[in-house]
């Protein structure tokens, strides 16, 4: 007969674990949340105008799914930075260093970005006092650009403790396999998305990183920071259409329409055919079931079959878009070399990019033929480098969408690029498009007091509510 | 054991010198055994009630039933001398019955009483005569002495109980009535026997002051969920707790948590079920802390306790009864669906050209329209992709069905067209007539050494669903022997196997019946096409195809693919029982040792068919074995003359193990139609859950009766719980109890006929479940070759304590004017503080949720039970009026976490899981049970605002807008016999609560439900009724569609919350006991035949759609959401019961 006080230890659970098992599921989780049809398909997605709802037409008129968003919110924190925090915990308990500080650093720089999506998804999010629940248990909300600024300091650190010499995962790393280089070279890319974030809200302070970290960034696709799922459920793909077929959203004419204006090589890999016609037609964004107007769903085109994959990689960050930051902040005259350079390679590496992913049969002729119909031009350096970072950022929602908003900007030559949702905006706040997400119904109940002084921080618990680096 | 009588208080000294055997002569107001209270259960046979022979002396009778005395051997020798046998023959108000019929059994001599009750009959000593008169049971006395017999019938079916009951208490202690200084009320077996539901406790409801069973019929088995004294746990368990014989009776409820909140899943129901109606001879519910201390942590939330059948129904030898049950189930409650428009999303239909595809078409002139421009002949094509009903109007518009297509699977129905015309019955005639048949044997003997019951059921369920059965069969045996003198072994075993195919699912899942027929779907579908769910090749034939020439399903299924291709079985077996020695050590001291298992395997299989979809298998087996080991020493004594001692002290191990064991597939079967986990694309993700708690207990009561008027009750149970950490894992329960028959001292107060005040207060408290103190990591599947952990998303705590309550309750019991009149009230307070809970926390401490103790909660209510007589006529005409209701106030005082200092303003029980606006909460200060959510806004003049820009009313912030729970319930029984014929009505209520809707918000959203058509509403749009925000009324008209979709619950809560009161026709019974000429015929000693009916006629109810009493999703405590509750069902049946 077992004593009382040994029967309540769970005797088929373990109470130990090791930091790969905790970074594979900070990888996993986080890349299945942010690649979510729920997430990034209903939110991230619509909000940057690539796709708009098939039959459920709410959340593109604005109307945020509160389950959707709770489980964003509630996915990053309780599990991806949670693992992130408790394995740098547990290797500082250890007594054997090996690998700890390569270890602790990877898991730092998962951190800022996972911390940088939250600000940008939210604004004030709960940082410096989460991940204490002994002691804790309703976390202040933090400034978001403090954050920012945290997040930069961190980063920044953690580059100074990367070193290649050193052992750090020797399994678990979905990303990059332990190599810390190219954790290093991700560290500084991710400092640059920081600082381009806010160029107009703190340019000097931008500035001065992208200065710093430029030439350290990604210089190659090959760079790439990308979570590569696997052809075997559970792993696939979070938004894949192997085990069924996918109706729930169609690309948008906005999408559609620009794209074929310039002949974008890209086109057929972000639609598919409309089944009825067999070319692509974008549905005009916001078009609710109920509008006469609407054609049926055989009139209008799926998003591509490459990222509806089983193996479509949940992408972190990519060269392409490092390019374009550079191209940005030499468009601002920053010291990071030629404005035009860098927004050829940012393109021509996204064509790159998907042409090898999709298999395209794309000539590099046809890549500077696109060129030449998009070309650089500095006076409308907002516009052409925008409409461009925004065509490569498609399917990285959230990336997507914060630049949107942050850079406000048009077709290259300023004839408006997005649409207002066809069928209205439900959520008085917000005409466009909303400039965040609101907080969670739950915080105002857990976390009452800090919800409220976070909320009147911010400006309003409203959707409409600008960030603090929207300028525009 | 638990064959022996009930100690002490039945060997009452009033009546040492009466030698009246049997059926006391009420009489009199110098009786000093009078119930403690009806029953409000109607029908208690009387047969199989023991009343008591008084033996003279503190000695135990042999038997548990004075019916049957054994021989005597000297007393047996003077058979040979008959004497006249002479006395009264009265009804239990001291009417005298004329016109009985007296009959010797033996000799076969008959007598009839006079007009003024008198009789007079040959008899021998051991003869035995048998007494029968229209409306009255018959009762069969042996006669054991000389002299005089006055016999005291009870109506038929009154629903009383004869006099110098008992009552069973806890531990199965039984106790004179009056002894009792706490509420508690007793149900007789036939009040679950003959109007018969498939889990007993759901007709107990309406019966009991204070018991409230909520359930829902339409949910095959499903579960009950079942509450004494409403909620006091915030987020534990508020479950009454079961006993049978001293077994207790696991009722975990099993459901998935998405199953709870209105998501998706299978409600299996609860355990509780598996026990046999049949078998079931009284219930004894035990609602305070006082009544129940002495079952420590489990006696928490009150105590059923039911005592099973141990003895032949009819006297004499092996005893047999055989009962029939035959019940008829239909739909009642559907809601009102509009037949005016069909199926789509913009009013409009799709065009098909034959000149753009002749391949669907049989040939271009089966093209049914050409509008002359050119284009061609052409088909109009309802949109099948969309899953709801904001249509063209049906006007009989000539379209191609989504049954005309599939030329390439040789479909025979392709380029058939059909007109566009309403079904209006095509939810109705979905659901079928279901049929339930039960079938119970029980064999039964006695004799001086021993006594056994054999039983054997069988229920077999024809659902109302298609494709859906549940059946249940039960044996049980016990018996008991008597080993030496003193000296009883006793045992019982009950086997139970119960198998169900088909459940229907709840919430917000394909399987629920009412996700396409209520909450989404299209209005025109012809039910006979929607037989035909498979082409010739197998695969689905959906309504829901995504285009003409796409036959996969947009998102829905057919009704019928659900129905046989996707759906669940699951069976139980179960053994529970008891084996045990009973010892008479010496005249006042009896010892008792006794072993208790409860045991039960369970397999759940969910099946969803690999088709369009990829399919999927889940398998969970569930197993849990529960043992107890009690050892108690029983003392009764007389001390003096005026007072009287019974004590109890003992010990018990409860040990329970309990298992899940399975998987689920992943990425779909290999080969479609075969449900193995090894028939998964990828490897099947395993279930594997381990849990095992064990609670030692020492307890000792002692009851001290004066002069058998006054008596105090002591109770105390010490717990040692495995699951806290020691130090807290101890815990106390002292009861104290006082109960004073104050009309002993009234003697001269004629009118008043009995009347007792009782008072207790108790503590109880309540430890945790296993593995809340230390953590532990999740295992998640591997990501290929590296293995993944995460935290168990609810943190764990060290430092948690057992929840406590205190109650205190007073009550006072009245009956007046010859028992014509009689009342029961009871007041209680109870708080609980510390409570266990999961406590919701931001998910940025790394958690969701952590366990601590926290939070206080007072519940304060009244209960109130009338039973009248208004009409008893010398006829025989008997009219009786039982009535209770019962009202519970709830307040969460305080939601303090002391560990973390934290004063929270209020606590999330559960969110609804659609809109994930409604949550039901406690919030301090208000009931447990607040329905949160959005409202509209409200200028100055209550007017609500409307946007000006959009037409859609303005939408509040989360907020109170309602309360899950009822202000009071309760439930009127009039019963009427007359020459053996019996008729009952029970009538119960609820008045308050709220809950909101789902199949409302859906219902309306989808554009399926009769008020999205009503005042045109379609064709004309609306101008919401309210004020523009400067003041001005709303001038902006919307359409229907974009009303219900904006104004409605998925973003103003308040829009679609209702109040859950209602006035239901619950039961009505007509019992027949059949003439002794019928019966005879078959040899049978007795037979009764019955009529009854459930569900009957919802009399009145606020709520549009749905059966107010009949929307629970799980007996969880997250209610008020309904998740598109399935249709209540109304029975009709019959019931023939039979004793040989």
């Amino acid at each position: 007969c077992k004593k009382l006080d040994e029967m309540n230890r769970d005797p088929t659970k373990p109470t130990t674990t090791q930091p790969q098992y905790l970074l594979t599921g900070a990888q996993k989780t986080a890349m299945d949340i942010l690649y979510s049809g729920l997430q990034n398909g209903y939110i991230a997605m619509e909000y940057a105008q690539f796709w708009t709802g098939n039959s459920r037409t709410n959340d593109a008129q604005f109307q945020l799914d509160e389950g959707n968003n709770a489980a964003l919110w509630n996915t990053l924190y309780s599990q991806s930075l949670h693992n992130l925090d408790d394995l740098i915990k547990q290797n500082n308990s250890k007594t054997d260093k090996t690998g700890v500080p390569n270890q602790n650093a990877i898991a730092m720089i998962m951190k800022a970005w996972l911390f940088q999506i939250l600000a940008d998804t939210y604004g004030n999010v709960p940082y410096s006092a989460a991940f204490n629940i002994t002691t804790d248990i309703t976390p202040a909300y933090d400034d978001a650009q403090t954050i920012y600024k945290s997040l930069v300091d961190s980063v920044e650190q953690q580059l100074t403790i990367l070193d290649e010499s050193q052992s750090s995962f020797n399994s678990g790393d979905i990303i990059y396999n332990g190599k810390v280089g190219l954790w290093k070279k991700l560290g500084h890319s991710l400092l640059l998305r920081l600082a381009i974030r806010m160029a107009d809200a703190n340019p000097q302070l931008a500035q001065q990183i992208i200065e710093k970290h430029y030439k350290d960034a990604f210089t190659g696709n090959i760079d790439n920071a990308q979570f590569t799922y696997l052809n075997a459920a559970p792993n696939k793909f979070p938004y894949n259409d192997s085990e069924r077929e996918i109706s729930e959203f169609f690309v948008t004419s906005t999408l559609t329409d620009y794209m074929k204006s310039v002949n974008d090589p890209r086109l057929n890999i972000f639609a598919r055919p409309a089944r009825n016609s067999d070319t692509i037609k974008g549905m005009p964004y916001g078009t609710s079931s109920s509008d006469p107007g609407r054609l049926t769903p055989n009139e209008y085109s799926f998003p591509g079959t490459q990222v509806y994959s089983a193996t479509m990689p949940g992408i972190l960050m990519t060269y392409s878009e490092v390019e374009f930051i550079l191209a940005e902040a030499a468009a601002r005259g920053w010291n990071v070399g030629d404005a035009k350079t860098h927004y050829e390679n940012g393109v021509r590496a996204s064509i790159d990019y998907w042409r090898l992913l999709a298999k395209a049969d794309i000539s590099d002729a046809a890549i500077n033929d696109y060129l030449t119909r998009v070309p650089y031009n500095a006076s409308d350096w907002r516009n052409v480098i925008g409409t461009q970072k925004w065509l490569s950022l498609y399917p990285q929602g959230f990336q997507a969408w914060f630049e949107r908003t942050r850079l406000h900007f048009a077709k290259p030559g300023g004839a408006a690029l997005f649409i207002k949702p066809v069928s209205g905006s439900v959520d008085p706040s917000v005409t466009m498009v909303p400039f965040r997400l609101t907080y969670l119904v739950s915080e105002t109940t857990q976390n009452a007091e800090n919800y409220t002084t976070a909320a009147q921080a911010i400006g309003g618990d409203k959707k409409g509510t600008q960030l603090w680096y929207n300028k525009y | 054991s638990a064959y022996t009588l009930p100690h002490g208080y039945l060997h009452i000294r009033q009546q040492k010198d009466t030698t009246t055997p049997v059926v006391v002569k009420p009489a009199a107001d110098t009786t000093p055994v009078k119930p403690v209270k009806d029953t409000s259960a109607p029908a208690k046979d009387t047969s199989k009630t023991a009343p008591v022979k008084d033996s003279g002396t503190t000695q135990q009778p042999k038997q548990d039933t004075g019916l049957i005395l054994p021989p005597d051997e000297k007393t047996a020798k003077e058979e040979v001398n008959k004497f006249n046998l002479i006395g009264t023959i009265k009804d239990d108000a001291g009417t005298a019955i004329p016109g009985a019929m007296i009959k010797n059994k033996k000799s076969g001599a008959v007598a009839q009483s006079t007009p003024a009750g008198t009789y007079s009959i040959k008899a021998g000593i051991n003869d035995t005569i048998l007494v029968s008169a229209p409306t009255f049971a018959e009762q069969t006395i042996p006669v054991t002495k000389r002299g005089e017999i006055n016999i005291q019938l009870t109506p038929a079916s009154a629903g009383k109980k004869v006099l110098n009951e008992v009552v069973v208490t806890a531990l199965g202690i039984k106790k004179n009535p009056r002894s009792v200084g706490f509420a508690m009320s007793e149900v007789t077996g036939n009040a679950v026997q003959e109007a018969k539901e498939v889990n007993f406790v759901n007709a107990l409801s309406g019966k009991v002051p204070g018991l409230q069973v909520n359930t829902n019929t339409g949910s095959m088995g499903g579960s009950s969920k079942i509450t004494i004294r409403g909620v006091k746990s915030i987020l534990g368990d508020n479950n009454a707790f079961f006993v049978v014989d001293g077994i207790p009776i696991m009722n975990t409820n099993t459901n998935q948590g998405g199953q709870l909140n209105g998501g998706g899943g299978y409600d299996y129901g609860s355990p509780l079920q598996d026990i046999n109606p049949e078998d079931i001879d009284n219930i004894s519910v035990l609602k305070g802390a006082a009544a129940t201390a002495l079952y420590g942590s489990r006696g928490a939330n009150g105590v059923l306790l039911l005592s099973t059948k141990k003895r032949p129904d009819a006297e004499g030898g092996i005893g047999v009864t055989y009962s029939l049950n035959a019940q008829m189930d239909q739909v009642y409650v559907l809601p009102k669906y509009q037949n005016t428009y069909g199926g789509g999303g913009n009013g409009l239909f799709d065009t098909l050209y034959y000149n753009q595809h002749p391949e669907g078409f049989l040939n271009e002139q089966s093209a049914t329209y050409d509008d002359n421009n050119g284009k061609g002949r052409y088909d109009l094509m309802p949109q099948y992709y969309e899953d709801q009903s904001w249509g063209p109007k049906l006007q009989g518009q000539i379209i191609r069905p989504y049954w005309s297509w599939g030329k390439d699977k040789n479909n025979p129905f392709f380029g058939q067209t059909t007109p566009w015309v309403a079904q209006p019955n095509n939810v109705k005639d979905f659901y079928k007539t279901g049929v339930t048949i039960t079938n119970n044997i029980a064999m039964s003997g006695a004799n001086d050494k021993g006594a056994f019951r054999l039983s054997y059921g069988n229920m077999d369920q024809k659902f109302v669903l298609p494709n859906s059965t549940l059946k249940r069969n039960n044996l049980s045996f016990n018996g008991n022997y008597k080993l030496a003198k003193g000296l009883t072994a006793t045992a019982a075993v009950n086997y139970s196997s119960l198998q169900a195919k088909g459940r229907p699912g709840t919430g917000f899942t394909g399987p629920n019946p009412t996700l396409q027929f209520t909450m989404y779907g299209q209005r025109q579908l012809e039910l006979d096409k929607e037989k035909i769910y498979q082409y010739p090749d197998g695969s689905q034939m959906t309504w829901n195809r995504r285009a003409w020439n796409n036959d996969t399903m947009s998102s829905s299924n057919g009704p019928y693919w659900n129905r046989y291709m996707d759906y669940e079985t699951d069976s139980r077996n179960r053994m529970f029982g008891y084996a045990g020695l009973d010892l008479d050590a010496t005249k006042w001291l009896t010892l008792r040792g006794r072993v208790y298992i409860d045991d039960y395997n369970q397999l759940e299989e969910e099946r969803t068919a690999k088709d369009y979809v990829v399919g999927g298998y889940i398998k969970r087996i569930r197993t849990s074995r529960e043992m107890n080991y009690e050892v108690t020493a029983n003392a009764h004594k007389e001390l003096g003359e005026d007072f009287m001692l019974n004590a109890t002290v003992g010990g018990n191990v409860m040990h329970r193990k309990w298992t899940t064991t399975g998987g689920s597939t992943n990425g779909g079967l290999i080969t479609p139609g075969v449900y193995n986990l090894a028939n998964s694309v990828a490897p099947a993700t395993p279930i594997d859950d381990y849990f095992e708690k064990q609670i030692n207990s020492a307890f000792a009561t002692a009851n001290l009766g004066y002069k058998n008027f006054l008596f105090l009750d002591l109770t105390g149970r010490s717990d040692w719980s495995s699951t806290l950490l020691k130090g807290n894992n101890q815990y106390f329960y002292p009861s104290t109890s006082l109960s004073f028959v104050f009309s002993d001292l009234l003697k001269d107060w004629t009118w008043l006929s009995f009347g007792k005040l009782r008072g207790s207060v108790a503590a109880v408290g309540n430890d945790a479940d296993p593995y809340r103190l230390y953590d532990t990591y999740q295992f998640v599947q591997p990501f290929g070759s590296n293995p993944i952990n995460t935290f168990n998303p609810t943190k764990n705590n060290l430092d948690l304590k057992p929840e406590r309550t205190t109650e205190f309750e007073t009550g006072i019991e009245l009956k007046f004017l010859d028992n014509r009149i009689g009342v029961d009230f009871t007041y209680y307070d109870k708080t609980t503080k510390d409570q266990l809970l999961p406590l919701q926390v931001p998910a940025a401490t790394g958690y969701t949720s952590t366990f601590v103790n926290g939070g206080s909660v007072q519940n304060r209510g009244i209960e109130v039970g009338v039973n009248l007589n208004p009409i008893r006529l010398k006829n025989g005409f008997r009219w009786d009026i039982n009535a209770n209701v019962a009202r519970n106030r709830n307040k969460l005082l305080n939601m303090d976490v002391e560990q973390y200092n934290l004063s929270l303003p209020m606590l999330n029980i559960g969110t609804d899981r659609r809109t994930q606006k409604v949550s039901v909460v406690a919030k301090v200060g208000e009931p447990l049970g607040t329905i949160m959510g959005t409202d509209y806004v409200y200028d100055g003049n209550g007017n609500r605002v409307v946007d000006a820009a959009t037409g859609y009313y303005k939408v509040s912030a989360i907020k109170p807008i309602g309360n899950a729970y009822p202000d009071y319930v309760g439930g009127v029984t009039n019963s009427f016999s007359y020459k053996g014929i019996y008729l009952s009505a029970l009538v119960d209520f609820q008045k308050g609560g709220n809950f909101f809707s789902y199949t409302n918000l859906y219902g309306e959203k989808s554009g399926l439900l009769e008020s999205t058509v009503a005042n045109n509403i379609r064709e004309t749009g609306i101008i919401v009724p309210g004020v523009t925000e400067d003041g001005k009324p709303n001038e902006k008209v919307i359409t229907a569609k974009d009303h219900f979709n904006f104004n409605g619950g998925n973003v103003i809560s308040k829009a679609n919350l209702y109040d859950a009161s209602y006035i239901y026709l619950r039961e009505v019974k007509i019992g027949y006991n059949l003439p002794e000429a019928w019966y005879k015929k078959i040899k049978a000693q007795a037979a009764r035949l019955s009529f009854y009916g459930r569900n009957l006629w919802l009399i009145k109810s606020n709520a549009p759609n749905v059966d107010p009493s009949n929307i629970i999703n799980s007996s969880s405590n997250v209610q008020g959401i309904e998740g598109g509750a399935l249709p209540s069902l109304r029975s009709l049946g019959v019931n023939l019961n039979v004793s040989f």
